[in-house]
This record gives C-alpha cells, structure tokens and sequence, in this order.
C-alpha cells in the first residue's frame, strides 16, 4: 500500500511540473530550429527550462539557503555574513594594478592638472568582523594594495586616505546590505576626507536633508546570491538645504542626450529602478553645473565608478561644474570630448575591486592632449 | 542528455512514462529501444552507429555461434572476434582519451562488455542464443545503465524484456530510489567534487599533510557518491519502467577488508571480470605464483575500468598488493582481529589509493604518496586555505560520512521494522523533500 501511494505521488510530481511549465510557456523561447553558434539546441532546452521552471526564484533561495545552513558562506563570490552580503574582491587581472597607476601617473605628468586619487576600500575590508570565518578566510588585502598605490603616486597624484574614517565608522549603516557601493552616509564620510584633502571646507551632515526614496531595495550582490534572511536596503538622497543650490545634470550616452535640473530624478525609479534616482543613473560621462548665490569657480573632472553616487551630492556644493567619466561605460569617441584644460582639479576615485578588476583607466590615452596654450 | 539534467527528469522522463504506459505490455521493450536510441543519438549525435554495430555484430555472432554446434574451432572463432572487437574498441578509445583527451563515446564499456559477456555466455552455453535481435540490443543499449552501469547479464534480463509491466508498487520504488540517486549525485557527490577541485588548487608544493588528506577524502566521496548515484537513478529509472537492474555499490566504505571492499565497490564489473577472465584462468587454485597473477590481472583489470592510463593500473597494482596479503598471509588471523580495527585498516587503504585515482601522472601521485604520511611536505605550510574550505562544508562532509557508512539506511530499517505505516509516510515526505533539494541544486 505504502509502496502505490508512493507511486501516485511520484507521478503526480513528475507530472505537474511539465504541465504547470508549459502552461505558463516556459517553454515558448525554445526553439529546434535556432541555431546558437557553438552550442547545441539541447543546451538551450535546458537553460530555457531551468530560467522558466515553476518557483524557480524560490528553488534558487532554498539553494543558497540550503547551502549557506551547511555551511558554505561564501557564494558566488558574496560572502554572506548575519544581515549582509558583501563581495570577496580578489584580484582577476594581475596587470590592471599596475596599468592603472601608470595611467595616473602619466595623467598628472600630461596634464598638469592639480591630481587626487581616491581608492575605496569594499565592505570585506572595513567590517571583517562580518566576514565569515574571518580567522581562516582568505581576504585580499586591500589596505595594502592601497597604501602602494598610494606610495608609488607619492609626489604627483595628491592621496585621499578614507580607510580610516571608513573603519571608524564600521559598525554604521555605511555600505549598502545587497549592493557592492556605499551608502549615503558611507559618502558623507569619504566626503568628509576628500573635501579637506581639495581644500574645501567640510560641511556638516545636518546641513544636508535626508530623504528615504526605497526601503526595500536589493542590489546586485542579491541578485547573486539571494539569502534571504538578508533585509532589504535603504536608499536615501541628500540635498544641501542651507544655501540655494540649482543644478543641471546632463547625461552623455550612446542613446544621445538627456538633461535634469535635480540631482534626483524620482521618476527614473520607474524607468531604471532606485539606484537610477542618484544623479540620474550612471552614464559615460555625465556633466553637472552648479549654480548658486555664491559663486563656485572651481571644476572638477572626475574618472570613476559607481561608487561616485555616494559622495558627489555631497561634493557638488563646492564647485562650479563637475563632470563624471565612467570608465567603464566611455568610448574614445566620448572622450574627445573631454578637454581636461577646462577643469581645476581632477580626481580618480574607484572601488577597490573595480581598480583591480580591469585596466579601464588605460583608456584615457585617448583624451585629446593639451595644446601648447592649454599648458 | 544527462539524467540528472531539468530537461531529461522534468520533461523526457514524464512524457516516456505516460507513453510506455498506455501503449501495450507487448511493444515496451520496442518503444523502449526506440527511446534509447533517440537519447544517445541527442546526447552523442553521429556516433550513435557504433552502439548499434557492436549490437548487430555480436548479434550476428551469437547466431553463428548457434548455427556452428558442430565446428568447435569455428564457433571458438567467433567468440573471440566478438571479445576482441568489444575489447579492442574500448581499448582505441581509452588510448584516445589519454593521449588526446577526447572522451570515449557515452556507455562504451557498459555497451561492449555487456555484449561481449554475453557471446562469451552462449558460447559455452550458459545462455541460449537470443532470436530477436530488439531484447538482444535492449540488454545491450538500454539508457539507464549507460552513464555508469552497472553491467547485467542476459539471464537476469531476458524475462523483464520480454513484456516488461508497469505497476504502481515498481513506481513508487523506482522513483524512491531515482530521487536517492539524484540526491546523491547532485547533493553529495558534486560537492564532494566541487570540494576536491578547490582544494586541488592548492600546488602540491605548498600542500600540508591536512591538505593532502583533504583531497584523498573528498576523491573517495566524490567518486563514491556520483558513481552509485548514477547507478541508483539507473535502477530506478528502470524499474519506473517496470525492469530491475542489481545494485553496483553497497556500501563500499564498510568493508573491514580489501577482498570485502571489492565485493561492494562497482560490483558488476567486478563479478564481470571474476566471472569472465580471474575463474576461466583457474581463479585461485593451483599454485600461489598462478594465484597472485590472476589477482594482479584482475584488480589491474579492475582499475582500467575506470581509464586506460598507468596511474588505474598502479591503483589496480596497489589493490593487489593487499589484496594477495590478504588472502594468502593474513586470512587465518583476521577472524581475531577486531572488527573496528579491521574497518580502520581497510578504509586506510582504500583512501591512500585514491592518491592514484586523483592524480594526473605517477610522479605526482607518489608526491601525493609522501605528503599523506608528512614526507616532504613544506615546514611552515599554510592551513588556512584548506581550513576555510573544511569549515565552508562540513554539513556536506558530515554526511558524506553518514551515508557512505549506510546510517541512514539502518535507522530505516529500524522505523521500518518499529512503526510500518509511519516509515512509509515519513520516506515519502523525505523522498519529496530530497527531491526538492537536488532540484534547487540543479537550477
């Protein structure tokens, strides 16, 4: 008897699968005659059945969850710590390092422009307290990495050391939960740093208002590895409210030209999802006037990464102009555009993993060089 | 395409139950064939010929076997042009692979000795020579049983392929014991695997002795557990269409010898290769020196199963050498020892060889060798690495240990035995809940 029930059961499994996946058209993608070059229709079958499988999104967390109960906190590159998930950055390109410092130093060499970089440390540097089995885990060490950057550029690019005060303020809601970036608050303090190493006068947090735009965001870290005793992330944006500030954000991308007179385009949150609010996204090269009752003369020329939306709303108050290059979105064409003459101060400002991820900043030797009534 | 893929359990499988079942009894083992024969031809496109000629080969020598009862050099002829091109063709492709590293097409052992075996049968009689040439290929090519057996013989199937039957009672174990096989697989022994590659990575210069051991453990378990998940989803796939097929492991890491560590481990092979070359050479009678040849060829035998490279025949060699201890200097005094001691004993052994199996060249398993036992491993090696991987699995590695040691199967036993009804409702709720973790696994 035991042994029938079983089999009715086992049948009834088997079977409501198929139906509930071709009644809902998993497999509607799938196609015999599709060629895809150098892969079987077989292979396609399987990744068209397993992307539309029935509560696939519920079978991916039973599988980190299942893995991560067995001990296994260390998933697809993200480690998952009590309430967060954080990236393991080890490093991929052996050479990106180095290209990459080169590439500042012959900047500064070039340009003779006033030059700062800024490395960011990632979450797994500053709260290893989070990282799991942080006794035997194999962390990269970033501070290192940082601090001979920092020494070989010694004497032409200006250090900006937010380590400390990152590390200082660890236990605080700093980095985001679900995403590889920082929060806002995280930016105020590497604002705080780099504001006194520009020469700025730091302003203090409570001049800033503070506006919740999504309590329930998850960023590509979830996306990831989606535990899912994780809680949701908080985006917040910072507008300066003691003196007028009026802005014009205006974006440069393949799809041609797009404008705002916010810092915060809410309704982008509808178009491109929350992290596209800060700044009006990321684009290859984004351009921002500031104009207020006190004029602001100095600009600035940024090479960096996603990371600016954290601490440019901050930044912003002090200059004139600022325009952000996205080095990892900007096309040589976008950057004969760029006429580094123009600005003041020039800063190189990336994440840890994206500095040793890749050799990005060799692409501005395609900048257009200075003329001789430029320098 | 591989049993343990979404599409083959989720789609394939279902519609191949739904129609085996409403065609008749009589034309099962044809749509079966036919299944067979579609799924290696998606799975290994052209080569599907060569099944099928080895099939239509030895078919056509059982019969000319048959037809020549009165010429015995003539049908000892035929026998051995069988044998030889079973054993020549998973030779060309061993070479192949070692050399050139291109896979041997899918089942071609299972394929070639199975039907080898069975010439070899006919020709000294112990099976009448198969007519129809759809069971004959059938017990030849069936699906299941080609990603890693096991290997059956024809009087243990010819029955079944006749009018295989469908019954709710063969479902419901057969998919018990699928849904085990999968979980062992997808669960265990892919992790096990995944496991052994991290640590691999560590060069064998710099490896300790915990790293070394690390990697000889997990090896064990990986080859264990993906090895009698496959061919626990064979048996069970089978049976779902109403065929038994034996079991190929029964809990190797209990044995408290070598000789019992080869009456459990890949078993069909080993009866295969008992039954037809170490008993046909005269098998341990006569002399010692006789004895410990046949041994030798047949634990060597035993290790090219599993490929054709020096590093299986060493780890056949290394077998023997106990195995041979054994038998001929240790048997009268293992019945004093204890028990527990000879387990320790034996699985000591068993890990050790796996140095062998996971090695790339002998060079590196005799490195390998010496690591395990301290020598010229570094003064200041690093743990860490391997520590972190340990900690990052040990609920995977706990049961591992479990299973391989049939816990699990011996608190059943206890249910089973205590509370009937209650065991049958909790190995359903515990096949569903294995089944929805290997399919979470596997997406």
């Amino acid at each position: 008897m035991g042994k029938r029930f079983a089999g009715i059961l086992f049948l009834a499994v088997l079977f409501a699968i198929p139906v509930l996946l071709i009644a809902a058209g998993g497999l509607r993608g799938f196609s015999l005659d599709e060629k895809t070059p150098g892969r079987p229709p077989l292979e396609k079958l399987e990744q068209t059945v397993a992307q539309n499988f029935p509560a696939a999104d519920f079978f991916r967390r039973l599988q980190v969850s299942l893995s991560y109960m067995g001990g296994n906190k260390e998933q697809n590159g993200v480690f998952i710590s009590q309430d967060s998930l954080m990236l393991d950055v080890q490093p991929k390109d052996e050479q990106a390092e180095n290209a990459n410092t080169l590439m500042m130093l012959d900047f500064a060499e070039d340009y003779q422009r006033a030059s700062y970089v800024m490395l960011i440390p990632t979450a797994c540097a500053v709260q290893q307290s989070k990282v799991p089995y942080p006794e035997v885990a194999q962390l990269y060490d970033q501070k290192a990495l940082i601090d001979d950057v920092y020494r070989r550029v010694s004497g032409h690019v200006n250090a900006i050391g937010v380590y400390p005060i990152l590390f200082s303020h660890q236990d605080e809601y700093i980095y985001y939960r679900t995403d590889n970036t920082l929060t806002g608050l995280g930016g105020y303090y590497l604002y705080t740093v780099a504001a006194r190493t520009l020469g700025l006068k730091v302003r203090e947090i409570d001049q800033f208002d503070v506006k919740h735009i999504d309590y329930n965001y998850y960023g590509d870290l979830y996306r990831l590895s989606p535990y899912r005793e994780v809680k949701a992330d908080r985006v917040s944006e910072y507008v300066f409210s003691k003196f007028q500030r009026n802005y014009t954000v205006t974006h440069y991308d393949q799809n041609g030209v797009r404008r705002y007179f916010t810092l915060y385009p809410e309704f982008r949150r509808e178009l491109g999802g929350t992290m596209d609010v800060l700044l009006g996204g990321m684009s290859p090269v984004m351009d921002i006037t500031i104009n207020s009752k006190n004029v602001q003369y100095n600009q600035l020329l940024i090479f960096t990464d996603r990371s600016v939306q954290s601490y440019l709303p901050f930044l912003l108050i002090h200059y004139g102009r600022v325009t952000v290059v996205d080095t990892s979105q900007v096309t040589p064409a976008m950057l004969s555009t760029i006429d580094v003459s123009q600005y003041t101060q020039v800063l190189f400002s990336y994440m840890v993993d994206t500095f040793i991820g890749s050799d990005e900043l060799t692409k501005l030797y395609k900048l257009p060089a200075l003329t001789k009534e430029d320098g | 395409m591989e049993i343990t893929s979404l599409t083959f359990l989720y789609l394939f499988l279902p519609l191949s139950i739904l129609l085996c079942g409403l065609i008749p009894a009589r034309f099962r083992t044809v749509f079966l064939l036919l299944l067979s024969g579609f799924l290696y031809y998606w799975h290994e496109g052209g080569l599907i010929l060569l099944p099928f000629s080895v099939v239509l080969f030895d078919y056509l020598m059982v019969r000319l076997i048959e037809r020549s009862a009165g010429f015995p050099g003539l049908r000892k002829a035929f026998m051995i042009c069988a044998v030889l091109k079973s054993v020549g063709l998973i030779a060309f492709y061993g070479v192949r692979f070692s050399v050139y590293g291109m896979a041997a097409p899918l089942g071609l052992g299972v394929f070639c000795l199975t039907s080898a075996g069975y010439v070899i049968d006919c020709y000294h009689g112990y099976a009448p020579a198969e007519h129809n040439p759809i069971h004959f290929a059938m017990m030849t090519v069936f699906f299941p049983k080609l990603y890693a057996g096991p290997l059956t013989y024809f009087n243990r199937m010819h029955f079944q392929l006749r009018n295989p039957q469908m019954t709710l009672q063969k479902v419901g174990e057969g998919g018990r014991i699928l849904i085990q096989g999968l979980a062992k697989k997808v669960l265990l022994g892919d992790a096990a695997f995944r496991l052994f590659g991290q640590v691999r990575e560590i060069p064998l210069s710099e490896a300790t002795v915990l790293v070394a051991w690390t990697m000889v453990i997990t090896m064990a378990f990986a080859v264990y557990f993906i090895l009698s998940g496959y061919c626990d989803m064979a048996k069970g796939i089978a049976l779902l269409f109403g065929i038994e097929l034996p079991d190929n492991f029964l809990y190797p890491y209990r044995a408290t010898s070598i000789n019992d560590f080869f009456s459990r481990f890949n078993v069909t092979v080993n009866r295969f290769i008992r039954r037809y070359i170490y008993i046909n050479l005269g098998a341990a009678q006569g002399s010692m020196a006789s004895g410990v040849f046949n041994i030798l060829l047949v634990t060597i035998l035993m290790g090219l199963w599993f490929g054709i490279n020096l590093n299986m025949m060493m780890w056949g060699i290394y077998f023997a050498a106990f195995v041979i201890f054994e038998r001929y200097f240790l048997r009268k005094y293992m019945e004093a020892i204890p028990t527990l001691f000879c387990w320790v004993y034996s699985m000591a052994v068993i890990l050790v060889s796996f140095t062998f199996f996971m090695c790339g060249s002998l060079g590196e398993s005799f490195t390998c060798l010496k690591l395990l036992f301290g020598i010229g491993a570094p003064v200041a090696g690093e743990n860490t690495r391997v520590l972190y991987l340990l900690a990052s699995n040990w609920l995977v590695l706990v049961l591992c240990v479990i299973c391989s040691l049939g816990l699990v199967g011996m608190v059943k036993k206890m249910v089973d035995r205590v509370l009937p009804r209650t065991s049958a409702v909790l190995s359903a709720v515990f096949s569903a809940a294995l089944l929805l973790a290997a399919t979470a696994f596997l997406l």
